[in-house]
């Protein structure tokens, strides 16, 4: 028999002072109970009696003319309900809404190619049949007539504009812009050296969750409604961009979700497929469930951008004080934007880093592709800029011999400048970066670093050690859309949560956002059981999301690290409302005033008096059943609350590209030591301490569990992840099988670090947390360069680094530095 | 991917473009054609397994004789439809004289596309080279037939 | 060789004997999510690598997506939903909760059965033997740091910190 062991505590280090309370405690997870017994409800768990199953034709070739369909034999199959092609869609649908600026604007958009197809595994076709065998079947029997056009596979080749991929926007660029601020040239005149650095890569990976997209989709054609069981992450934008195509009302387009296996942002961007479930489940008067390939998930679903910087500058003194940056970017968002190009803005949330450098400037474009379309990959465009700063200051150490630790404390934003303004008008909240380092440090052994380095000789390895610091900005103004295209009409942010007492005493929760794992039922009820005073055991959080609960708002969903700030802050806010109409009702009964009572225990009772009590039972039972008992002012309390959170931001500066783009800032400093095998370029991270910092933690071991997730993915996207085509737009790593994600045996040993900079701007002191900011990929670049300096000190240029590159580094290194100076 | 040679022929120029214009000898040089079928003088198309996997690949090719300068020059383009496979190929070779015999100089520019084109070139590059030395192969015996004639 | 397009096959699962009439192709993940409604195994690539799908094929631990359900004619196949009887969770499925070893819950069912046929054949198993076992199975969400420490506890080894 096995022993039970209490919930261990996360190693502290450092905490603001904790009110008691279930926040801040690692409650058991109301998740967990029917997630280890295989009870979840995944959406392709559901199912309905005489469902199609939906398998899309999809383009073998990256840029085609679409010349014909023959569904000729598809529709003779037997069992094949019904098909559906571009030709259908560009008559039943108009094109998705599109955020660009002309020329991105013009691009037309729809659910199945129309004419045209642009990346390898683009839909073409749909055929749905009574099993997922004879789906498949009958879309190898659809006959498709291509006419191959030349390919791009680079963002700097779709530049030149020679091959145009969108016909109507007439260019490749989706969006451009130079941002500037501060005093570039001034910096650089100032500046004792120039760091030039010819060209550093962001590669192409994703978080590939291991439930693939999908959904069951039904039609009511009473009423017009489509209901669609599914693990869409976010959808109020989702939507958004269907109603309009549809030509529909939002509120026709039913998305409930229950369990939801990772999303990590690729769940953003399933409109296409979707639009064409519903037209579909439409035409063919049957539910139609689709269920993604891993395959067609890597080939076209979606990727994370991927970003080249070119020509970057940096403006240094002799003593290691940054000024500033200057550079160009060019982000290659795939064959459609869809949510891009926000890319091209949401980075400036972190503009400078954890640094106080005031005088950067960038010239971003962003361009298609014929590759996989990008969507909000873990870390949303913040990651690629955050690899740029930190990559800067690392390459900038290196060439100027300057000790990578203290150019970063001299360098970063310091603890008691916070609230700090950036150079464009963000404002970091709270949060001490250096001790963060200090404490990594610390938790790596640093100071034994010159032994490690001898022993690892002894053994014929390089070792090399390295920093990446990052921020993992949360609750972000949608506003910072308009600097990209003025004419769009979104800003600001909102969640919704409602808080009902029941007849019986029951208190049920309701959210807007669409968890995947992050523990949302288990928080939001740490938050109610703290204000209502009872125990989260007896708070019920209605698992998922589902539109019909009206418990949503235009951009609900679970993205963007903020859930801690948005979703626990609209909880709060119902919970308090909730509150107040629980003693309202109680004073009303016992006769006496709202002050004199308190929420303990399950109960409402006089604070004096704690006999003269009424449970929660009773006052859902007067509300619900008994109101007649009540007096008249207090009969307008329903007992059932629903409250927006709205986070307090305004419109961005259009002309200065200038204002606050996001409420919370969490940091991290991870550092790793690597171990290089100079003979054939194989390396080991041998060790690993990450710290985290995202204000007061709700539920310290869901923070840790983020933490560890977030570094697992940063890990294999500094290491193997990525997605890697040819010259013809083939996915050369379109499945598990190539594509190599970490394992439990590539794991390094991780230690692990808090702090707890609360933030003054949120409900909780908590801030969102969870996407990491890639500081992985930053210290594992930073410690290959550190340790082939010896052997011809290259430059790491790129992102991901496989062994094959390492050794390609050890063969031929690459400089591409030039300093300059006085 | 791109592949190209050069390969001598102890026959004169004349028979080796006879050979190489002639689809019913040139299906005879491609290895793995089950069938064949010649539609004009610029078009035939050619049903072959080629080695890949269990049981090989089943493709129908098509060819079309895009440009001739007898006897010279000429140029095809080819289209096959396999399942998992799309391939398009164009290809030319270049004849000149070399004393009693002939040098052909030839290239050829394979796509593949689909799910067999995600295995990337490293994979495919050997069985394409696989594939053209069994055509080279082929020919250098269809030729010597046809001089002994 | 006679190709063999449907058969009638006789398996028992969870302990229940079934007799079922399948499709040759039908692969044997597909066989208990869709036709034995045991949708706790899931599926999660296309190429057999992430072991999302893991069962136990007479007590041995396979992917269910790398058979044909008709080649379990005769086996006793055990799901997730074996592991526990009338919601009272095992002690290994408490440990994944307490030591918080799942997040989206996809990878877990694939996880306890590789930790199951790990515990059965060996009691006391050392972090490299548990990073071994479940090798085999790919979690996007944990870095598995919470799940090693969920075996570890569930062998009632102390947990590394």
């Amino acid at each position: 028999m096995t022993e039970t062991q209490t919930q261990p505590q996360p190693l502290v280090v450092e905490r603001e002072e904790t009110k008691p309370g279930f926040v801040g405690q690692n409650v058991p997870r109301k998740e967990d109970k029917r997630l280890v017994q295989g009870e979840g409800v995944f959406f392709d768990d559901v199912k309905r009696h005489g469902m199609g199953y939906v398998h899309f034709v999809r383009s073998p070739y990256a840029h085609a003319k679409v010349k014909s369909i023959d569904l000729t034999k598809a529709l003779e199959l037997g069992g094949v309900y019904g098909t559906l092609t571009g030709d259908e869609v560009a008559i039943l649908t108009d094109p998705f809404f599109e955020l660009s600026v002309k020329p991105g604007a013009d691009i037309k958009d729809y659910a199945l190619a129309v004419g045209r197809v642009r990346h390898v595994g683009e839909p073409v076709a749909a055929v749905v049949a009574s099993s997922r065998e004879l789906a498949r079947d009958a879309a190898d029997l659809v006959e498709v007539e291509y006419e191959p056009l030349p390919v791009l596979t680079t963002g700097e080749e779709a530049l030149r504009d020679e091959t145009i991929l969108h016909e109507d926007a007439g260019s490749n660029v989706v969006w451009s812009g130079v941002f500037d601020w501060g005093d570039w040239e001034g910096a650089k005149a100032e500046a004792d050296h120039v760091v030039k650095i010819e060209r550093l890569h962001f590669d192409r990976f994703s978080s590939t969750p291991l439930e693939c997209a999908g959904a069951l989709v039904e039609y009511n054609r009473g009423t017009g409604q489509w209901t669609m069981h599914c693990n869409h992450q976010m959808p109020g934008i989702g939507a958004i961009w269907m109603a309009p195509a549809l030509r529909t009302g939002v509120d026709k387009l039913r998305f409930v979700t229950q369990d939801i296996g990772g999303a990590f942002g690729n769940k953003i961007c399933l409109h296409p497929q979707f639009v064409a479930l519903c037209l579909l489940a439409r035409k063919l008067n049957r539910p139609v469930q689709w269920t993604e390939w891993r395959t067609d998930q890597h080939t076209a679903n979606a990727h994370g951008n991927e970003r080249t910087f070119l020509d970057v500058e940096v403006a240094v003194k002799a003593d290691g004080t940054l000024l500033g940056f200057n550079c160009r970017a060019i982000d290659d968002c795939g064959a459609f934007p869809r949510y891009e190009p926000l890319g091209c803005i949401i980075w400036a949330q972190v503009t400078p880093g954890c640094y106080r450098w005031r005088n950067i400037r960038v010239d971003f474009t962003q361009v298609c592709t014929n590759k996989s379309p990008v969507s909000p990959n873990r870390g949303y465009s913040r990651m690629q800029h955050l690899w740029l700063t930190e990559r800067i200051v690392d390459i900038v150490a290196h060439e100027l011999e300057l000790d990578p630790v203290e150019i970063r404390k001299r360098n970063y934003v310091r603890a008691e400048e916070m609230p700090y303004e950036t150079p464009n008008g963000c404002v970091y909240d709270s949060g001490d970066y250096a001790r963060g380092l200090d404490l990594a440090l610390e938790l790596i052994g640093y100071d034994r670093l010159e032994e490690k380095r001898r022993d690892a000789e002894e053994r014929g390895k390089l070792l090399g050690f390295g920093i990446g610091s990052t921020l993992d900005s949360g609750t972000n103004n949608f506003g910072q859309s308009t600097l990209l295209n003025p004419e769009l009409q979104f800003s600001g942010n909102n969640e919704v949560a409602t808080v009902k007492l029941d007849i019986f005493g029951e208190i049920v929760v309701t959210l807007g956002t669409v968890p995947q794992g992050q523990g949302h039922e288990t928080t939001a009820a740490q938050v109610v059981a703290d204000i209502l005073g009872c125990s989260p055991d007896d708070v019920t959080v209605r698992p998922g999301h589902d539109s019909y609960w009206n418990s949503h708002a235009g951009f609900s969903g679970t993205y963007a690290s903020q859930f801690a700030v948005t979703g626990l802050g609209a909880v709060k806010g119902a919970t308090d409302m909730l509150a107040s109409q629980i003693k309202r009702v109680a004073a009303g009964v016992l006769g006496a005033s709202e002050d004199d009572l308190e929420l303990a225990e399950g109960q409402a009772r006089l604070k004096a008096n704690p006999e003269a009590a009424i449970p929660f039972m009773g006052i859902g039972a007067i509300v619900n059943a008994n109101n007649a008992i009540l007096p008249m002012e207090v009969r307008d309390v329903t007992l059932n609350c629903r409250y927006v959170y709205v986070p307090p931001f305004e419109l961005p500066d259009f002309e200065r590209k200038f204002g606050n783009l996001t409420l919370t800032y969490a940091s991290q400093v991870h550092v790793c030591l690597i171990e290089i095998d100079p003979e054939t370029g194989v390396y080991d991270i041998v060790d690993y301490a990450a710290v985290d910092d995202c204000g007061k933690r709700i539920h310290p071991q869901i923070v840790e569990g983020q933490v560890h997730g977030a570094t697992a993915q940063a890990l294999g996207a500094a290491t193997h992840e990525i997605f890697a085509y040819d010259d013809e737009g083939n996915l050369l790593t379109p499945n598990f099988y190539d594509y190599h994600v970490p394992h439990a045996l590539d794991m390094p040993p991780m230690q692990n670090g808090y702090l707890e900079s609360a933030s003054p701007f949120t409900p909780l002191g908590a801030k969102g947390m969870g996407e990491g900011g890639g500081a992985g990929i930053h210290a594992v670049c930073a410690a290959l360069q550190d340790a082939l300096r010896s052997r011809g000190n290259t430059t790491v240029w790129r992102s991901c680094n496989p062994y094959h590159q390492v050794w390609q580094y050890l063969q031929s290194p690459a400089r591409g530095v030039e300093v300059t100076g006085r | 991917m791109k592949v190209e040679g050069t390969r001598s022929f102890a026959a004169p120029r004349e028979t080796v473009w006879e050979v190489l214009n002639d689809p019913a000898r040139m299906a005879k040089t491609m290895p793995g054609v089950e069938s064949f079928d010649v539609s004009d003088d610029t078009h035939w198309r050619a049903n072959v397994k080629i080695p890949l996997g269990l049981g090989g690949l089943s493709m129908s090719i098509d060819f079309e004789k895009t440009e001739e300068r007898r006897p010279e020059f000429a140029r095809l383009a080819a289209k096959g439809n396999g399942v998992g496979a799309i391939m398009n190929m164009v290809t030319a070779f270049h004849l000149t004289e070399d004393g009693g015999g002939t040098e052909m100089k030839w290239e050829a520019d394979v796509k593949i596309a689909g799910p067999v084109g995600s295995m990337g070139q490293r994979v495919l590059q050997p069985i394409v080279n696989q594939q053209v030395n069994a055509v080279l192969t082929a020919l250098e015996k269809q030729v010597q037939e046809a001089n002994t004639q | 060789m006679e190709t063999v397009s449907s058969k009638r096959i006789a398996v028992t699962v969870n302990g229940e004997r079934i007799e079922y009439d399948l499709e040759a192709r039908r692969l044997l993940v597909h066989f208990l999510r869709d036709d034995l409604d045991l949708t706790g195994t899931h599926v999660g690539c296309d190429t057999g690598n992430c072991g999302a799908c893991s069962v136990l094929y007479n007590g041995r631990l396979v992917k269910s997506c790398m058979l044909l359900a008709i080649q379990a004619e005769g086996a006793t196949i055990e799901t997730v939903e074996s592991l526990s009887s009338d919601g009272e969770l095992t002690p290994l499925q408490q440990a994944f909760s307490d030591h918080h070893a799942l997040q989206c819950g996809y990878c877990t069912p694939g996880m306890l059965m590789s930790a199951t046929a790990l515990l059965r054949a060996d009691e006391r198993p050392t972090e490299q033997q548990i990073r071994k076992a479940i090798q085999g199975n790919i979690c996007r969400c944990t870095g598995y740091v919470n799940i090693v420490r969920a075996i570890q506890a569930a062998s009632g080894q102390a947990v590394e910190r």
